[in-house]
């Protein structure tokens, strides 16, 4: 039996709860509460974490984690990172300051990213096309990262499973790599 | 004082939830802080240290009343009322309770002179006063 723990972040509202339980093979838990903050156009917000579980294949799966996405919840980000074996960090592109938003997620894994794999998925590019996919790639080259940058829609499975795939197969990929270089040694 | 959430609570009521908090951090043994917060962790009254990060106690309030009610749910307790954290230097307890339609959540710091059940006792004192507003 194989399982890995790949956590979901970004800003309120992008959709990691919506991610999570769209390819979860049950009923995703949640920790969602009523909403106060009218900045944020929604009912209820995620507090302690999301959980969900994708089998990729008898006896192989995948658990998902998803973060709250305020900053005053960041006490949580370092304990649900703990052990993930790479991180979904998600942006909404229509919000005003979508760069801004990754560096505050970058700053705030910068631990976890000197080690983990990751792959940042966009939504809402659809009526919000700036910054562009290529802006966001130069973006992460300033912090050193090199990371596969996905147009998402959060809702769709297809969508949500090529971001797991692509880290999974970072994963594998650096796995190789590392069995490789003892080889070789 | 502190208010950063976005829901307008009124002078009347937001008085009346200071002098709630004061009564049950003077009259309960070893009270350390009372934080009262809306249940998405934003702190709308409290009575603490002023060294003390009072927004910090709200967010983590929210996340261990909301972590409750999932473990709650999962293992068919019904309703989450309340999470408590005992340590070897004392405690943190927190409520969930309503107010006038508010989902809130109650924190109450305590040191080892504290008794829980007397925090508790103290606590469900304030929800009735507060219930029959």
């Amino acid at each position: 039996m194989q399982d890995y723990k790949i956590l979901f972040t970004g800003p309120p509202g992008v959709g990691k709860t919506t991610a999570i339980a769209c390819v979860s093979d049950h009923e995703a838990l949640n920790t969602d509460v009523a909403n106060y903050d009218m900045s944020l156009k929604k009912s209820t917000t995620t507090v302690g974490f999301d959980y969900g579980i994708l089998t990729l294949q008898p006896g192989e799966f995948v658990r998902l984690f998803g973060t709250p996405g305020q900053l005053r919840f960041d006490f949580l980000w370092k304990i649900l990172a703990k052990n993930a074996v790479g991180i979904v960090i998600l942006i909404d592109n229509s919000r005003p300051d979508p760069l801004d938003d990754l560096a505050t997620l970058i700053n705030g894994f910068a631990d976890e990213l000197k080690t983990v794999p990751c792959v940042i998925g966009v939504s809402r590019l659809e009526n919000n096309p700036l910054p562009s996919l290529d802006s966001y790639a130069d973006f992460l080259f300033k912090y050193s990262l090199v990371a596969p940058v996905l147009p998402t829609d959060v809702r769709r499975v297809p969508d949500v499973l090529q971001l797991i795939d692509s880290l999974l197969l970072q994963i594998e990929a650096s796995h190789y790599e590392n069995s490789h270089d003892n080889s070789t040694l | 004082m502190t208010t950063q959430h976005s829901e307008k609570i009124n002078p009347a009521l937001q008085l009346q939830l200071h002098q709630e908090l004061q009564v049950l951090s003077d009259s309960t043994s070893g009270v350390v802080a009372v934080v009262l917060a809306t249940v998405d962790g934003f702190s709308i009254e409290s009575v603490a240290p002023k060294t003390m990060d009072t927004s910090r106690i709200a967010a983590l309030a929210s996340s261990m009343s909301a972590i409750g009610q999932v473990a709650a749910n999962e293992t068919q307790l019904g309703s989450c009322k309340s999470v408590t954290i005992d340590t070897n230097a004392g405690s943190m307890c927190v409520f969930a309770m309503k107010v006038k339609n508010l989902d809130l959540v109650l924190a109450v710091l305590a040191n080892s002179d504290s008794i829980l059940a007397q925090i508790n006792y103290k606590a469900r004192d304030i929800f009735e006063r507060l219930a029959a507003n």
